[in-house]
């Protein structure tokens, strides 16, 4: 057999199986094309964008979000502490400024603080002469 | 082996969407995809078939392909997507082939082993119906069934180049990328396929 006659050979044997196996797959059963029917459709349903999938596409840029609205948070309570605390309660304020012998006690003091403190003294001395009966004259006169 | 994914179609459903592309618009390449694995899903079938010539596994083949294809390549050029999806199917067959080696020497220690899904599937059972008589159509059975197992008998890469260029209709070039080899390389194994198959078959060549 020449190689032509031998290429003719081969290019009629392509033809007929191809025809043949042509045939055998336009003439699949009907369940198998039912199954590749539903194989199709569950390969293109597994690549279609559901919501939960596009929600879970956003689910990362939320958590960072989420992170750093946490850290901000935390920070602001660790900033300066308050300045005073007695201004926490402005009535105290109030109470003290109404109060005129604590205002004019506070002005003594500012003065003369040491007399103050040996009226005290001298006091104390003269009350624990009149508890023993001695002398009624008051100390310092 | 996967699992074949069932949905909850029913049968007018079916009857219904058999024929018609996908409605969806939501995934812009949805409608062509579809198009794409509605053309080639028989061929490819088959091809899967006379490899692995057990149906189930074949279809589970095609399946794995076709989910591969839409979430891996659906966004590269329509004009790729039937070397690709060649390429994913023949490689899932080998993956089956390979499994089923191994199974096959596990289970041939084993004194209770089962021959059944050794067995090829009955032609005569899957056979088409082409409405000719009874002796036609035996003859075409006969003829087919010879046929894929002359196919299946050669050489992975020859049986590979005779189905994608002489069945499925592939171009060179086409056959090259799908098998991963040169142009002249498809060449080769193509020919080769065709002497072989030509020298099996003897009295029942097609």
């Amino acid at each position: 057999m020449s190689s032509n006659e031998m290429e003719a050979a081969d290019t009629e044997f392509a033809v007929r199986a191809k025809a043949l196996l042509g045939a055998s797959a336009d003439e699949l059963s009907g369940r198998v094309r039912s199954r590749l029917t539903r194989a199709r459709y569950a390969a293109l349903e597994a690549a279609r964008p559901t919501p939960a999938r596009r929600w879970r596409n956003w689910a990362p840029a939320g958590a960072v979000a989420s992170g750093v609205l946490i850290a901000l948070l935390f920070v602001g309570q660790q900033g300066p502490a308050p300045v005073s605390v007695v201004a926490a309660n402005p009535l105290d304020d109030v109470e003290l400024l109404a109060d005129a012998d604590a205002y004019e006690l506070g002005q003594e003091q500012a003065q003369e603080p040491d007399q103050a403190q040996t009226g005290d003294y001298e006091f104390y001395e003269w009350a624990a002469g009149q508890a023993e009966g001695g002398s009624s004259e008051p100390v310092g006169t | 082996m996967s699992a074949f994914v069932t949905l909850s179609l029913d049968a007018a459903d079916f009857a219904r969407l058999r024929n018609e592309p996908l409605q969806d618009t939501t995934h812009p390449g949805a409608r062509e995809m579809d198009a794409f694995l509605a053309g080639v899903e028989r061929k490819a079938f088959r091809i899967a078939q006379i490899a692995l010539r057990h149906e189930d596994d074949a279809l589970d083949a095609v399946q794995d392909a076709m989910l591969q294809l839409v979430r891996s390549y659906s966004k590269r050029p329509a004009t790729e997507w039937r070397p690709l999806f060649y390429r994913i199917l023949e490689n899932r067959i080998r993956d089956m082939q390979r499994h089923r080696t191994v199974r096959g020497r596990l289970l041939s220690w084993l004194p209770f082993r089962s021959d059944e899904e050794d067995e090829p599937a009955d032609p005569l059972a899957q056979a088409p119906d082409p409405g000719q008589g009874p002796l036609a159509r035996l003859e075409a059975v006969q003829t087919l069934e010879a046929l894929d197992v002359a196919i299946k008998r050669l050489p992975a890469r020859q049986r590979q180049a005779f189905l994608l260029r002489n069945f499925e209709g592939l171009d060179v070039a086409e056959t090259a990328a799908a098998m991963g080899c040169s142009q002249g390389s498809a060449k080769t194994h193509y020919f080769r396929a065709v002497q072989a198959l030509r020298g099996a078959l003897g009295d029942f060549r097609p």
